[in-house]
């Protein structure tokens, strides 16, 4: 008899575990994912509530330390119960840094990675912040072309941009006006560019088109080619043929027939400037640099003026049959700790620090009033870009610009920055170290701009590896 | 079985040495084979391993282009550093163990880089060209090695010459022991010499060099260790950079680590064949 109960009582419990699991709580409507759904069931799902509780969380990034200390403050006034601890680590081996911390168990709670995202989702540091995410009407905010960047999986939300450093190519106003060359449109295209690089190239008087810290292979299949990353990137695959190729065989040849400045420390650096540690932006005899957002604040002083260079800046042109307005751009990322017990509020506070719009409201404050001890403005020009579409906060960060009609021209053109390939794409430093500057051909760059290599023969090749490490990446990264 | 007090106090002796051992060089030297034996992960929650055997010491020689590439240039540099060193540490020796005033003074200048001259300090020196003597210039010495010497053997000579400075601050140890067996010499026996007429350089090849020649021996290890062990050794910044690597890590370094000891233990063995004492056969 009592051998009979069992199988009774067993099909008992399984039927009451699969109703449970099948009904549904009509009354709350809060999910398993921590959700909460909207009164009239639309898909605008709410964040869920930040706790009350005295909280400390800690965050690491490589963002100016006054700067972060101002944010912190600002985040504990907003949230009074959540502290904020900065992890001062060395930006020098930042990722090494952080794999020490995470051995010891003292992963930050909200960190920045560099460069290589390999390095945190292989070793599993990367919080899965989607749900939040997709939940935060702030979302919607951001820039189109960076919304669904960190997604590395497809599925889960492991990193977000954190700051904007556009790429920008300085042209020499008072270079261009000395030779009585027009500067061109701030809509210029690429083969615009490329052609003012040869006019503006005068061998006579020793004025180079010019000189590169950013690079034209990054550039081309980004705004010619309307890619969503580095390298031809499309959302699914990597293609290097037609302007990774075109795009280095034209740089090989500017710097073969001289319209490239000679690189630092040369003897064509010291024929040439008779100092071959002079860097050549640095000159008067560049009219082009292709450089990044940060330096503006260097082109600004005394030790430019004085020689009469007027550096101005403009975005990376577009594409001659471009549809897009896509621009290289350096973007940080960061991430939440997998192991932080707040991860709502880990997530708060890396929005804050990042593309939020009360942590952007503080930053331009801060921009405009953090001083050093000596009195000195911490910042001279604003330190990045927002990371959201908001149009007051760009109009506010245009009035701590020079009051200059390229700024305002810059200003409209970048609101479409794709974020280079090691911080965004799984696989990609990995391939740039084994293949791209260490594999059969060496620096693959360099070997096609001494002519040892065409880049024609090898773009193919290239691209059908590059592919094989991203999903070599994928699988590997995801065990 | 009563230990005997002597060796108590030998062992208590040793005592700080052999904990040092234990877990400074033991325990870390087991810990690293183990991670050699897996695929391992830092992650915030800990340490993560998958048993991955012998993978990762195939790996470091086939997947890994730059290690074969640093070892070859490792065994070339050392085979011309370390001779330079041991032959230059020799010379310095005779020149202090001479009685001219100051002796003291010269022996500490020339010891004094091996407490100073810690790695940082190294690769600050080497990185703002201070090691490189500044009455040389380096692109004439280049073109006349590049005429002598093929390109791969004249690139190496020229490293030696960029960096002789370096090379000769890691004599300091190897001159104190050659001064300490210098001074073990009989004087006799080169007043004897003497006598029989034998100049200097006979006294130099037939009584100072027979004398030394275990020093010589131990000096050549000792030159090869610490140059293998330097912060200076491109290969350490391989295997460093590889615990850092991304699809790499730990236990791929720690698989190179280990197959660059037994690559020095294998240059070790050599020298040891190579300088070993040759037993006098009894009639």
């Amino acid at each position: 008899m009592r051998k009979n109960v069992w199988p009774i009582l067993s099909i008992l419990l399984i039927m009451v575990v699969f109703v449970t699991g099948c009904s549904s709580n009509d009354s709350d409507e809060q999910t398993n994912t921590g959700i909460v759904e909207s009164e009239e069931g639309s898909e605008h799902a709410e964040l869920p509530p930040m706790t009350d509780e005295e909280i400390t969380l800690t965050y690491a990034s490589w963002q100016n330390h006054e700067l972060q200390n101002y944010l912190a403050e600002q985040f504990t006034a907003k949230y009074p119960n959540i502290t904020v601890e900065i992890v001062a680590l060395e930006q020098d081996g930042w990722n090494d840094h952080l794999t020490n911390l995470a051995s010891t168990g003292d992963l930050p709670d909200v960190f920045w990675y560099m460069g290589n995202v390999d390095i945190p989702i292989r070793n599993m540091w990367l919080g899965d912040f989607t749900s939040y995410f997709e939940a935060d009407p702030e979302t919607d905010q951001l820039l189109d072309t960076i919304v669904d960047k960190g997604y590395f999986d497809g599925d889960r939300k492991l990193a977000a941009p954190t700051a904007y450093l556009p790429y920008t190519i300085f042209l020499d106003e008072n270079l261009f006006t000395q030779q009585n060359v027009a500067m061109p449109s701030a809509d210029w295209t690429y083969s615009e560019m490329l052609d003012l690089i040869e006019e503006m190239t005068i061998p006579e008087q020793g004025i180079f088109g010019y000189n590169t810290f950013t690079k034209l292979v990054t550039m081309a299949p980004i705004v010619n080619g309307d890619s969503d990353g580095e390298f031809g990137w499309d959302g699914e695959s990597y293609d290097m043929t037609g302007e990774w190729d075109d795009a280095l065989m034209k740089h090989g040849e500017f710097v073969r027939n001289g319209n490239h400045a000679p690189f630092y420390d040369t003897d064509e650096a010291e024929a040439a400037f008779g100092d071959r540690e002079l860097w050549a932006a640095s000159t008067g005899r560049i009219a082009m640099q292709f450089d990044a957002w940060w330096t503006v604040d260097l082109f600004g002083t005394d030790e430019f003026v004085d020689k009469g260079i007027k550096w101005v800046p403009y975005v990376v042109p577009k594409g001659d049959n471009a549809q897009t307005e896509n621009k290289p751009a350096f973007i940080d990322f960061g991430s939440i700790s997998a192991a932080t017990d707040h991860p709502r509020e880990a997530y708060e506070l890396l929005k804050f620090f990042g593309w939020g719009r009360d942590g952007w409201e503080a930053k331009l404050e801060a921009f405009q009033t953090l001083t050093r001890e000596d009195g000195e403005l911490v910042f001279n020009h604003p330190d990045g870009l927002p990371l959201v579409k908001d149009e007051d906060l760009w109009e506010e960060l245009r009035t701590l610009l020079p009051d200059l009609d390229y700024y305002d021209e810059f200003l409209a053109r970048s609101k479409y920055p794709i974020p280079l390939g090691g911080a965004a794409m799984p696989g990609f430093q990995t391939y740039l170290d084994e293949v791209y500057f260490g594999g059969e051909y060496g620096d693959v760059e360099a070997a096609v701009i001494s002519g040892e290599v065409n880049a024609y023969d090898i773009s193919s090749d290239l691209t059908e590896l590059i592919n094989q490490y991203y999903d070599q990446a994928l699988n590997e990264l995801f065990y | 079985m009563k230990m005997k007090r002597e060796t108590l106090y030998g062992y208590l002796f040793i005592l700080p040495w052999l904990i040092g051992f234990l877990s400074l060089v033991l325990y870390p030297m087991i810990q690293s084979f183990y991670f050699s034996m897996n695929d391992m992960r830092i992650t915030p929650h800990g340490l993560q391993f998958v048993y991955a055997g012998f993978n990762n010491f195939l790996n470091v020689w086939l997947q890994d282009m730059f290690f074969i590439q640093e070892l070859m240039a490792f065994a070339l540099d050392t085979f011309i550093r370390v001779p330079v060193i041991v032959v230059f540490a020799l010379v310095i020796a005779m020149l202090l163990n001479q009685d001219v005033r100051f002796k003291g003074l010269f022996r500490t200048i020339f010891f004094l880089p091996v407490i100073v001259a810690s790695g940082p300090v190294i690769s600050q020196l080497v990185d703002q060209g201070a090691t490189a003597i500044p009455m040389l210039n380096q692109d004439i010495i280049m073109s006349i090695l590049n005429a002598l010497f093929p390109t791969w053997f004249a690139g190496v000579l020229s490293n030696l010459f960029n960096e002789i400075i370096t090379i000769l601050w890691y004599s300091g140890v190897q001159i104190l022991l050659f001064l300490a067996v210098l001074q073990k010499i009989d004087p006799n026996l080169y007043e004897a010499a003497k006598i029989d007429g034998g100049s200097s350089w006979e006294c130099f090849w037939k009584i100072t060099l027979p004398t030394i020649k275990p020093l010589i021996l131990i000096n050549l290890i000792y030159t090869l260790v610490s140059l293998a062990n330097s912060g200076q050794n491109p290969i350490i910044n391989l295997i460093y950079a590889n615990m850092f690597n991304a699809t790499r890590g730990y236990g791929f370094a720690s698989a190179m680590a280990w197959m660059y000891a037994v690559i020095i233990v294998l240059m070790l063995g050599i020298l040891l064949l190579a300088f070993r004492e040759k037993k006098v056969k009894k009639r």
